[in-house]
């Protein structure tokens, strides 16, 4: 890709846009959806989860990929987008850190200063941006360790609740056993941890690939691991937060199966 | 960590029931929530009431404890009538998070 002339939409390519535009449509729609349910429970995990899906997903992501992709703008507006979308990552990646220390470790003051280390880490790497190479850097050439690592922060939080998720998952799969976990809200985080698992695998393999001077949006390998996981996160996210009611009487009756069987 | 008022009442029944020493209840009584998936800080009355029925027999009768069964099934019972109440935030959050569905 030159400044001059935009990227050729191979296959490759047209697939890896189709999985990130599954991801990003996906992260609007249940943002907002969750930012709505927040208005009505007035509690802050859905806050939490609905900022970091709107804000990461639905507009941060597609505002780094406009900076860097969108070379008719000027080059002060693509700089503008970048610190627009570094803001609205960095606030998205906060509000993971908070869900999950709300979520899955309340009370844990660890859960507490991690959060507020991953902010003041955060702050330190747009410093560290804007004391370097700047965020024209960011902007045009996807460079810079300061963006880097704050893109890292993303991937670390999702981590950590994609792990949270998935412990969580392990004892209700457990409960669920002896009747003491609904089947439908078993699924739902089992379909969160995946929609993390995925999402913090292309963040990690992006940032990784970019410490390697390689620009990962740009490269066949790059669509193989975007297409893919950013089909898997969208659809899991959908089932998970908005579940088609057909896909719900599979659960419960996936679920309900085992215990005829025992029972008969 | 403490353990919920379902947690501390059980041991307490199965120390006073069985020769058990209160380490060696509340370590079994955490072996059988860990089994069902629960947490010793987080139980219910409900919840116990079923491993109760369900683990704990299996598991007091592997410590020699006579008549395992009856003895659990017994506190099941009295612990039915308590009102124990019990929290888990991840259950609360995602159930919310399906919009009642």
């Amino acid at each position: 890709m030159t400044r001059s002339g935009g990227p050729e939409l191979d296959p490759a390519r047209a697939l890896a846009a189709l999985g990130g535009l599954a991801f990003v449509l996906a992260s609007l729609v249940l943002g907002i959806r969750l930012l709505a349910l927040a208005t009505r429970t007035r509690q802050l995990p859905e806050v939490c989860i609905g900022l970091a899906l709107l804000l990461m997903g639905g507009l941060g992501y597609p505002l780094i990929m406009t900076a860097r992709m969108a070379v008719r703008l000027s080059d002060p507006l693509r700089i503008g987008v970048m610190a627009l979308a570094l803001l609205l990552m960095g606030v998205g990646t906060l509000a993971v850190g908070v869900f999950n220390w709300r979520v899955f470790r309340p009370g844990e003051r660890w859960a507490r200063g991690l959060v507020i280390a991953a902010a003041v880490s955060m702050l330190a790497c747009v410093g560290l941006q804007l004391a370097g190479p700047g965020l024209a850097a960011a902007a045009f050439h996807n460079q810079g360790l300061g963006f880097r690592l704050f893109q890292l922060h993303s991937g670390l939080l999702t981590a950590w609740g994609a792990y949270e998720s998935l412990c969580a998952w392990s004892r209700l799969r457990r409960r669920q056993r002896l009747g003491l976990a609904d089947p439908v809200v078993s699924e739902r985080v089992l379909l969160w941890g995946i929609a993390s698992v995925a999402s913090a695998t292309v963040g990690a393999t992006s940032t990784i690939a970019g410490f390697l001077g390689i620009n990962f949006a740009a490269t066949a390998f790059g669509a193989a691991v975007t297409a893919p996981l950013g089909l898997i996160a969208a659809g899991s996210m959908w089932l998970a937060f908005l579940p088609p009611a057909a896909y719900l009487r599979r659960v419960r009756a996936r679920a309900a199966a085992p215990a005829a069987a025992s029972g008969a | 960590m403490l353990g919920s008022a379902a947690f501390t009442w059980t041991c307490a029944e199965i120390e006073r029931v069985t020769t058990l020493s209160e380490l060696v209840a509340r370590g079994t009584v955490r072996l059988a929530l860990k089994q069902a998936g629960l947490e010793p800080q987080a139980v219910s009355g409900d919840q116990m009431a079923i491993v109760l029925r369900e683990i704990l027999p299996r598991e007091l009768a592997a410590r020699a404890v006579a008549n395992a069964a009856k003895l659990c099934g017994e506190i099941a019972l009295r612990i039915g009538g308590r009102n124990f109440e019990g929290g888990d935030a991840v259950v609360d959050v995602f159930k919310r998070l399906g919009g009642g569905k």
